[in-house]
């Protein structure tokens, strides 16, 4: 009985031409974006000459060369990309450097303000182009390295060593115009947030079997439930095959941008294929608490499930990429349970932090979260009268 | 032949609306029992009931001799059942929808092989096998519904309405094969508002409304429950009201109407009247032309019952 239901189920799910587009063929088209996108800014900022920057202050009175040298990492920073050849810097009050970025004298202020930390940069532009796109690319590509040796120092503090040698890595620098940690891009958390977001579009697999199953959501479910099949055994084989069809599509994803775009997203991929098994358990576990728990039409609970499915991926980060370093200063609990969040930290472990303990408790959430959705699921899934049809 | 369903006192609510009210039923085995109700009248109600899937208020739910729960799988095994919405896999083709719903019920893969080749020969299908459910015609999708439910072979089929929106073929297609299911032995409640099929198939009928049974038998037996016995109805220009009078006193005569040139004259059981009318109108000089008798039909007998039309 189990393969009866779940060949099937395949059949169904694989045929759910909607479903298979946004979870399966989306993501390959945002990764093929993504890559055309990143590859483009980093070719082009390999060939181009010098950016005129003009870094100035708005709010301390300090001189900008001072506040520059307080953070030392920042210093050097600076210091590389003007001995490569990318910067050429001038430092100004705000008024003088306002009047450089109208005149066009300076392709773009960088605004310093010191902080505890060190120093707190932002960009201003007049214009957009070439030299600004490059310029707010360099810049934010520091600003997340300096994120992630912060993340590495919060979760893993063992690897921060390493990890601040490789964002000081000039050879690093030069190649990519970015800062590289190990074997992470940091545009590869853009494919990390696609790797996240595929396993948790699984739920939609799951909220199509709820639906299925349940006599007073459809007449499928209503023939099903007069059959003498259980609900357990159908409940059960139908999981495992939504899950089934989140993996080969995670699966098709992962071969695609690493043997075809040629992404380089380290070698670990029994790792990393573990933790798309767990995450997928947990994406369709999402989509069967949906199912029975939110009460309605089925497009009213696909909107409520995908509303709060978008909600947790910006949360973790998968649509800003400071929203969760945010929420990790101010409320890191929601970073922990967040399941969007988790997951992300999962593939990050792998190929960011390399730490072993912080995959474990990644790997270990995500099955306490599967257990609990499940559990709920299956326990209103399994009655068997309605009060309505 | 036993009982094959028992139903006694059977109440169902959905919050003020009384779905059930203390309905009862028994059905027994070989029959092709007709529920007959216009819609809403509880008719499915009854049939979510009986096969343990809605919760009802009270009574009892009896099938095969045994309480009927959600987990009587043993009763289960042997009931089919064709819903009146179209229940399959729009991913699925016309075989893998069969064989899907047969394997719910199946497990033996050789004996599902051939009940599924003899369910699409049965359905009329052969030429569809490998037709998706949205590639079909309506009627070509209803068979496919009836398929799915009867392939496994069962003992008690339940068909809720399986021939709405179907055109005229198909629909005599799945009612010669209600029949023929009837015929191998398996014993059909049939729901439908359509009189003409209850009368056409079923041995015995009950008559529901506002979720009551209100009348059970035969269909002879339900005619003969009612005043009507016939009406006969004659094409006549210009019928004086004295004429009317008089023929409102001819014997069992009950009821006279004259509209648009056409006289009706509602008879309660009697015989000869026809004859009687026609030596009356030529004793009295009546010109008429076309004269015709009509027996009561199941919605006679619904309108008498209930005081309103089947189709309302």
């Amino acid at each position: 009985m189990f393969w009866h239901l779940y060949k099937y189920r395949l059949k169904v799910l694989f045929n759910e031409k909607m479903l298979f587009f946004w979870t399966g063929i989306f993501p390959i088209i945002l990764g093929t974006l993504f890559y055309m996108v990143f590859s483009d800014i980093t070719e082009k900022s390999e060939n181009v000459s010098s950016i005129n920057v003009v870094i100035s202050t708005e709010n301390s009175d300090a001189i900008v060369e001072e506040i520059v040298k307080s953070d030392n990492s920042f210093a050097s920073f600076i210091d590389s990309m003007i001995s490569e050849g990318y910067f050429d810097v001038d430092y100004a009050d705000y008024a003088t450097a306002k009047e450089m970025l109208a005149d066009e004298k300076s392709d773009g202020m960088l605004l310093v303000e010191p902080t505890e930390k060190g120093v707190a940069s932002s960009l201003v532009f007049s214009k957009s182009g070439m030299n600004q796109t490059i310029l707010k690319y360099i810049i934010n590509t520091y600003n997340q390295g300096m994120m992630v040796a912060e993340d590495t120092a919060m979760n893993a503090p063992d690897r921060l060593e390493a990890v601040l040698a490789e964002i000081y890595n000039n050879e690093n620098i030069n190649k990519n115009i970015s800062v590289t940690v190990g074997d992470m891009d940091p545009y590869n958390q853009y494919y990390f947030a696609l790797f996240a977001m595929t396993c948790m579009f699984g739920a939609s697999f799951g909220m199509v079997n709820t639906a299925h199953s349940q006599a007073d959501q459809s007449s499928v479910g209503m023939r099903r439930a007069a059959s003498p099949t259980k609900k357990m055994a159908m409940v059960i084989s139908e999981y495992f095959a939504a899950v089934t069809i989140t993996e080969i599509l995670f699966v098709v994803l992962l071969v695609y941008l690493t043997a075809v775009l040629g992404i380089n997203l380290g070698n670990k991929y029994g790792l990393i294929l573990f933790a798309s098994v767990m995450a997928s358990l947990l994406g369709v576990a999402i989509g069967y608490f949906f199912g029975v728990v939110v009460k309605g039409k089925q497009a009213f609970k696909d909107g409520v499930m995908m509303a709060t499915i978008l909600f947790l991926n910006f949360l973790a980060g998968l649509m800003m990429g400071n929203m969760k370093y945010i929420i990790e200063k101010s409320c890191p609990i929601v970073n922990r349970i967040n399941p969007a969040a988790i997951i992300s930290d999962c593939f990050y472990s792998i190929c960011v932090y390399n730490d072993m303990n912080l995959y474990t408790r990644c790997i270990v959430s995500m099955g306490i979260w599967t257990v609990i959705l499940a559990v709920c699921s299956i326990s209103i899934l399994r009655r068997e009268k309605y009060a309505n049809l | 032949m036993g009982k094959v369903i028992e139903i006694d006192g059977l109440v169902k609510r959905y919050k003020e609306l009384v779905a059930l009210d203390h309905f009862n039923l028994e059905i027994e085995e070989g029959e092709i029992f007709g529920l007959l109700g216009p819609n809403g009248s509880g008719k499915s109600t009854t049939i979510s009931c009986i096969l343990g899937l809605l919760k009802y208020d009270k009574g009892e739910v009896k099938v095969f001799g045994k309480p009927m729960e959600a987990s009587s799988y043993e009763s289960k095994k042997d009931i089919g059942v064709v819903l009146q919405n179209v229940a399959v896999f729009d991913e699925l083709n016309v075989e893998e929808n069969i064989d899907y719903f047969c394997g719910l019920y199946i497990t033996d893969k050789k004996l599902r092989k051939q009940y599924v080749d003899e369910a699409i020969e049965f359905a009329g299908l052969e030429e569809f096998r490998k037709f998706v459910p949205k590639k079909l015609s309506g009627g070509l999708l209803r068979r496919l519904n009836i398929a799915c439910g009867i392939a496994h072979k069962p003992k008690l089929i339940f068909m809720d309405e399986p021939t709405v929106a179907v055109d005229p073929q198909s629909r005599n297609k799945i009612l010669e094969g209600i029949v023929e299911l009837n015929k191998k032995g398996a014993t059909i409640i049939y729901t439908s508002h359509y009189m003409e099929e209850v009368e056409q198939i079923c041995s015995r009928i009950a008559i529901m409304d506002q979720g009551k049974n209100l009348a059970i038998g035969t269909k002879e037996q339900l005619k003969d429950m009612i005043k009507t016995g016939e009406t006969i109805q004659a094409e006549i220009l210009n019928l004086s009201d004295d004429i009317m009078e008089e023929v409102k006193s001819l014997p069992h005569v009950y009821k006279v109407e004259y509209i648009d040139n056409h006289l009706k004259v509602h008879y309660t059981k009697g015989q000869r009247n026809l004859v009687r009318l026609i030596d009356f109108f030529k004793n009295k000089d009546v010109q008429f032309g076309r004269v015709y008798s009509e027996l009561p039909t199941l919605n006679d007998v619904f309108l008498e019952i209930t005081g309103k039309e089947l189709r309302d």
